[in-house]
């Protein structure tokens, strides 16, 4: 049935009835951010008191954390947020590009890969691992070259043997994403300190970027479909290559559903916790492990410090309010249909 | 404009199976240079997959493509010198009119300054010139058809490939397109090969016609033989509107014999299972005494230079073109009556024509 859509809330205690559950949950919804923003301009006494909720009727409001925070002696705390910037854009931004290839390249160019040869490249990556262990008499990175030769002529030369089909290969990658991250931390340590990378935004870049390729693949399918469109057709036909037809031609044509999955990527990012805390406890420290050093310290002394909760209050609003006003500029993507559409 | 000398385009033995459905089987056709050549069919007829695999975006399953002298059977679709213009229209949303025809001298790193020459020359055949800076969703339908035409021609390929170009324009300026089209083709002489499923377009626009079925060329002629000399039973019933009425029946020593009445025809020889063509402009309505064909009036339908008028004939219906001033009361009985030099008849079994 179609209806216009002002009479559904045609009666006065009907519309009531909706705009107060909407006002509650509003308030449910904002308070949080509200309290963090009124303790973040609490001086102690007011914090030690018990509960104020109005600034200048309830309290005098200070600026005393916002200073402390960014001028006296708060180094990590800048360094943090800078550091969760980076970060999370730079992997942000890598994860799309990549995800956004193997996406083109699964549905458009629909690979095939011999099973053989995906054999092959276990088989090598084991010997691999026992030569670079073993500290074997040869450089590992020989042995990489050997490895990849050996790979693409197994590509060319059984090429008739069973195949690895796309759906295949994009399932392989987005199951990658059913190991726990814990399992993962021990290698990714390891690996980490051989190359040099611990403690460095560069790990943490690169490490995001691969935990959530997965996702980026599985989010931006719908938006590529699962075949060429007719404008990449008459790209292709007038001599653009690929990497030009999916960076000029195809993610404009789609940026919107792209974008919004670039935001949910970007969140994903700059909110992680467990991989951070281990990877990067010191100079690239990101804003979510600092924040949990910060209510830790507090915990292990006896005699709560207030200052510090309207200090690590100001530094939550800090954190949250780009991320605040980068979803709200990205809303009308998220909010509109278009993707739900496509 | 210089006319472009065109180049010739042969099709040898080509096949193409999806899996194992085959689309296409083994299609020869030789195109001639500067011709205007319609692939005409219904849809899944395998007249698409052709230009696919003319253009590259398909690779045959066997067989060679031609074009020019060069076999460009393995050949990237860039460096086979075609430009294709589609459904769709395939603009880039996100880039002007300008951009939009500029793109495959883009592509081809063609001088900034050289590109603005070609695209307003490009613009100006289509009579876009105003139009430059806007973006495909300003434009009308037949605007965004101008703006992938002209990014057809800016590259002055050897072949032109068109893919329904004119079916999501509205029946009036799907008319006044063919038009131009046929127009441009003519002055550029640019090979052009044309897939449509419409027979006016078809008939209209080339010089000669391929018609193609289940993936097996049916008929290549020009559109006055494929009309009036239809090479079997799907041709003559796919071409023509009205289409052809038909009737089943026998053939003995070039007699037509059905349902106890016999017609004399030019066809020799005979065939237990026969079918007889006659297209409705060919036939009048007689006194039924007179014609060997006879029923009842069904209907009576003025369209407006002509009347068509239906006959129930034996359960089958038969298609008359009167004068327009043909009036007849439904249920009446009738006659129909053609000439013997226009009657067409058929080989049931294989569906080819007798002579």
């Amino acid at each position: 049935m179609v209806q216009p859509a002002h009479s559904r809330l045609k009666s006065l205690t009907g519309r009531i009835a909706t705009y107060t559950a909407l006002l509650i949950w509003s308030g449910v919804c904002v308070f949080p951010i509200y309290w963090f923003g009124i303790t973040s301009i609490k001086g102690f006494n007011d914090i030690a008191k018990g509960p104020r909720y109005l600034p200048f009727v309830d309290f005098q409001p200070t600026l005393a954390s916002w200073r402390f925070v960014f001028t006296d002696h708060q180094d990590n705390l800048r360094l943090g947020y800078m550091n969760s910037i980076i970060v999370a854009s730079a992997s942000t931004l890598l994860t799309l590009t990549f995800g956004a290839m193997a996406v083109y390249g699964l549905t458009r160019l629909r690979p095939t890969i011999p099973w053989s040869a995906v054999a092959l490249l276990g088989l090598g990556l084991s010997l691999g691992a026992i030569i670079l262990f073993e500290r074997a008499a040869w450089p590992w990175c020989f042995a990489v070259f050997a490895l990849a030769s050996i790979f693409f002529i197994a590509m060319r030369g059984w090429a008739r043997g069973p195949m690895l089909e796309p759906h295949l290969i994009a399932f392989g990658l987005i199951a990658s994403r059913i190991l726990p991250p814990v399992t993962m931390i021990a290698p990714l340590y390891v690996m980490a300190e051989m190359t040099g990378l611990l403690d460095t935004q560069l790990l943490l870049i690169l490490v995001y970027a691969a935990a959530n390729l997965p996702a980026a693949i599985w989010l931006l399918q719908p938006a590529f479909g699962t075949r060429a469109t007719e404008a990449e057709e008459a790209a292709y036909l007038d001599g653009a290559s690929h990497p030009s037809i999916l960076f000029t031609i195809l993610l404009p044509m789609i940026r919107q559903p792209a974008l919004a999955v670039g935001l949910l990527i970007f969140l994903l990012s700059v909110n992680e916790y467990f991989l951070a805390a281990h990877l990067a406890p010191g100079k690239a420290i990101t804003m979510p492990p600092w924040l949990v050093s910060q209510i830790s310290m507090r915990e292990a002394q006896i005699i709560a410090e207030e200052d510090e909760l309207s200090h690590l209050s100001a530094a939550i609003v800090l954190m949250v309010l780009p991320l605040l006003a980068f979803s709200i500029t990205l809303q009308r993507f998220l909010g509109n249909r278009a993707l739900w559409q496509r | 404009m210089a006319a472009n000398p065109g180049v010739p385009v042969s099709f040898d033995h080509v096949q193409k199976s999806f899996g194992s459905v085959r689309v296409l089987e083994e299609l020869n056709l030789q195109v001639a240079p500067g011709e205007f050549l319609v692939l005409l069919g219904a849809s899944g007829s395998g007249k698409t997959t052709a230009l696919r695999i003319l253009s590259g975006l398909e690779a045959a399953s066997a067989g060679r493509v031609r074009i020019g002298d060069r076999d460009v059977t393995d050949v990237l679709p860039k460096y086979r010198d075609i430009s294709m213009v589609f459904q769709s229209y395939a603009l880039y949303p996100h880039k002007t009119v300008a951009e939009n025809i500029g793109f495959p001298l883009k592509v081809r790193k063609v001088p900034k300054a050289e590109q603005d020459i070609a695209i307003h020359d490009a613009a100006a055949q289509v009579q876009l010139e105003t139009l430059l800076d806007r973006y495909p969703r300003q434009l009308s339908g037949g605007q965004r058809q101008r703006v992938a035409l002209a990014r057809a021609i800016i590259r002055r390929p050897s072949v032109f490939l068109m893919d329904e170009p004119l079916s999501n324009l509205d029946a009036k300026l799907r008319g006044h397109m063919r038009a131009e089209l046929k127009h441009m083709q003519q002055s550029f002489g640019i090979t052009t090969i044309y897939v449509t499923h419409d027979q006016v377009e078809a008939m209209t626009l080339a010089h000669r016609v391929a018609i193609l079925e289940k993936g097996i060329l049916q008929q290549l002629d020009t559109p006055a033989n494929i009309y009036n000399n239809p090479a079997n039973l799907f041709v003559a019933q796919f071409i023509g509107s009205p289409p052809m009425n038909i009737v089943k029946g026998a053939l003995d020593n070039g007699t037509f014999r059905m349902q106890g009445e016999s017609l004399a025809t030019h066809v020799t020889g005979s065939a237990a299972d026969a079918v007889l063509g006659v297209r409705p402009e060919d036939c009048s309505i007689t006194a039924p005494a007179n014609a060997a064909l006879k029923g009842e009036i069904y209907t009576t339908e003025l369209i407006g230079d002509h009347t068509l008028v239906t006959v129930k004939s034996n359960g089958s219906f038969l298609t008359v073109k009167a004068a327009k001033d043909f009036v007849a009361k439904p249920g009446e009985t009738a006659g129909v009556a053609a000439s013997t030099e226009h009657l067409y008849v058929f080989d049931a079994s294989t569906g080819n024509r007798m002579r």
